[in-house]
């Protein structure tokens, strides 16, 4: 028994010993890791609604209402546009994709975060061999079908990934339904003073 | 939402195989894969072990870790959780079920430094499962194992008797074959 | 044995991946290419020094019938650290390693020197056979990382290499490449021990 004891309070000491030791970690590294998380969703705001400044995020109270979203402000409080994160279901797995939207409901930018997707096929959707093209049909044609050509749109697939080609499409039609759910709620928002701090746990997509 | 469960469970069985797609859990793939009766007895040991260690991990992290903002522990006390199961359902297996044990017993231990069941409790969390989907996920996941392992097995007892050059045989055609094995389950993306 | 020997001999001798085959599962999961084999080197080699000086510095005192949760205990505190570490410091790394660093304390690589050296010898053979033993870890990923990513993305360090930037062999950078050359590499380590007489 008092072996046991001994023992019992020896492994106590020696996680009581690492617990601090990891306490001590985490106070010095969690506003690195936490400042790291916001640096990457300005970026990546910042370059798929290079118009807005500030941001104030906006949690619809159903889903009817469609997805939850950032609203983008310019430097003068004027309303700049909306950022939607949208994760359609790709050829192996979710597509996660961040989409920027102007005022008036034209899509400002598009950027893949992260995807599962067939290396070399599908991932090519992160690439300019498909964005740029994209890019292009976005200044050209003003009220273009999202839908690959092969189904009847106007979106230029990848030779060899039309699921991701299709998964992609999906993800920018669900973020208009987004815009159009939510566009009579635009005007009526308000600039926040500062774009409010994100809560410590929540992860950030 | 019965769909979607079905969804997690097939891909983590076929798609996101733990062993030919995620890499995980590769010291008993080969080391326990060269005889069927050996890769049942572990596969059965690896999915009640999974299922087990996901829901008491789950529940570690969401009901312990989260709510006194301990998160940064969750390496620590997930491993050591896993370790002390493994060390239980040793003991009752050996006390309530001493035919179970017989088969199961010797594949127990190993199971601690099995990094598919520690992997599988992280990937959980990471993806914000909830109990059912991680308990879902961790089935699909154990089953995936089983698989593989079997199949693996099958084939090792038929290289066992070919006319293998000396330096490939054991380990390397061993993760050769678990190569080609891998490119075959690629063909299960775009499934679901 | 020599300082210089308990060194070496983890490199090629009686390198952890290639010889032992311990810690399998990184050595196939982040090896798809250079970059992340030196990333997971360091971080392994970071906690194999810890756990085995701290194992050795407490081998007198640890009682031997809990030597080993007390052994998990250290190598958990020393992979958290380092996982903090790079998610502040490298969140680059940290994205494309990802569950693969918690996963170092499973590696059995780590366990097993715990357990077979660190327990046994002292503070500095300990510390020689930790750097020993990550440095070859990190050549055996390494090398790995090598073929995969010269033939699966024909780069190097993600830089193009001419020739093999031609239609690379993508399979190569998935999971099965990761089996096909580490089977091919461990029979090619065998048939240069058989030709030397090593």
């Amino acid at each position: 028994m008092n072996d046991m004891f001994r023992m019992g309070s020896f492994l106590f000491i020696v996680a009581a010993i690492a617990g601090a030791l990891l306490a001590v970690t985490e106070s010095q590294t969690a506003p690195k890791i936490l400042e790291n998380k916001l640096k990457q969703l300005e970026h990546a705001r910042a370059e798929v609604l290079p118009l807005a400044t500030k941001f104030q995020e906006i949690k619809p109270a159903n889903p009817a209402e469609g997805l939850e979203y950032a609203a983008g402000f310019a430097e003068n409080g004027d309303l700049a546009g909306i950022v939607v994160n949208v994760a359609p279901k790709g050829y192996a797995g979710p597509i996660e994709m961040v989409m920027g939207l102007k005022a008036d409901g034209s899509i400002s930018g598009v950027k893949i975060l992260s995807q599962k997707e067939t290396p070399g096929l599908g991932t090519k959707l992160a690439d300019d061999v498909f964005m740029a093209p994209f890019k292009k049909l976005l200044q050209e044609k003003p009220k273009p079908v999202f839908l690959v050509k092969q189904d009847g749109g106007d979106v230029d697939g990848i030779t060899a990934a039309t699921i991701s080609s299709r998964a992609f499409c999906a993800g920018v039609r669900d973020a208009l339904s987004t815009y159009e759910k939510i566009k009579q709620h635009l005007p009526t928002l308000k600039a926040p003073a500062v774009t409010p701090a994100l809560p410590q746990s929540g992860e950030i997509k | 939402m019965g769909a979607e469960l079905l969804a997690i469970f097939i891909v983590a069985i076929f798609i996101e195989n733990v062993v030919l797609s995620q890499v995980l859990g590769l010291c008993p793939f080969i080391g326990v894969s060269s005889k069927i009766d050996s890769a049942v007895g572990m596969g059965m040991a690896v999915i009640f072990v999974m299922l087990l260690a996901s829901v008491v991990t789950w529940s570690i992290q969401n009901f312990i870790l989260i709510p006194l903002q301990l998160e940064y522990l969750q390496t620590i006390s997930f491993i050591l959780v896993i370790a002390s199961l493994v060390q239980f359902v040793e003991m009752v297996v050996r006390k309530v079920a001493p035919a179970l044990y017989q088969s199961l017993g010797v594949f127990l231990p190993l199971i601690t430094t099995n990094c598919a069941v520690l992997g599988i409790s992280l990937i959980n969390i990471k993806r914000g499962y909830n109990l059912v989907e991680a308990t879902v996920n961790a089935g699909g996941a154990g089953l995936g194992f089983f698989f593989a392992l079997l199949i693996m097995a099958g084939i090792r007892e038929r290289l066992d008797i070919s006319d293998i050059p000396e330096n490939m045989r054991g380990a390397p055609i061993a993760f050769v074959t678990a190569g080609l094995l891998a490119t075959a389950f690629m063909g299960f993306s775009g499934l679901v | 044995m020599t300082p210089i020997q308990q060194l070496t001999k983890g490199f090629w001798k009686e390198n952890p991946i290639f010889v032992i085959g311990l810690g399998l599962c990184p050595a196939l999961a982040v090896s798809s290419s250079l970059a992340n084999a030196v990333g997971m080197g360091i971080a392994a080699t970071f906690v194999l020094i810890g756990s085995n000086m701290m194992i050795s510095l407490l081998r007198s005192i640890i009682p031997s019938k809990i030597r080993i949760p007390v052994f998990i205990v250290i190598i958990a505190t020393f992979v958290t650290i380092i996982d903090k570490l790079i998610a502040a410091y490298s969140p680059a790394l940290s994205a494309s390693l990802g569950i693969f660093i918690p996963l170092i304390v499973v590696n059995c690589i780590i366990l097993g020197r715990a357990e077979a050296f660190a327990n046994k010898n002292t503070v500095i053979d300990s510390l020689l056979d930790a750097i020993g033993m990550g440095i070859g870890f990190t050549i055996a990923l390494c090398c790995i990382a090598f073929f995969r990513e010269l033939l699966g993305e024909g780069k190097l360090f993600g830089q193009a290499i001419p020739f093999f930037k031609q239609d690379p062999a993508l399979i190569m950078i998935m999971a099965p490449g990761g089996f096909i050359v580490f089977g091919l590499l461990i029979a090619f380590k065998r048939l240069m021990a058989s030709k030397g007489g090593n």
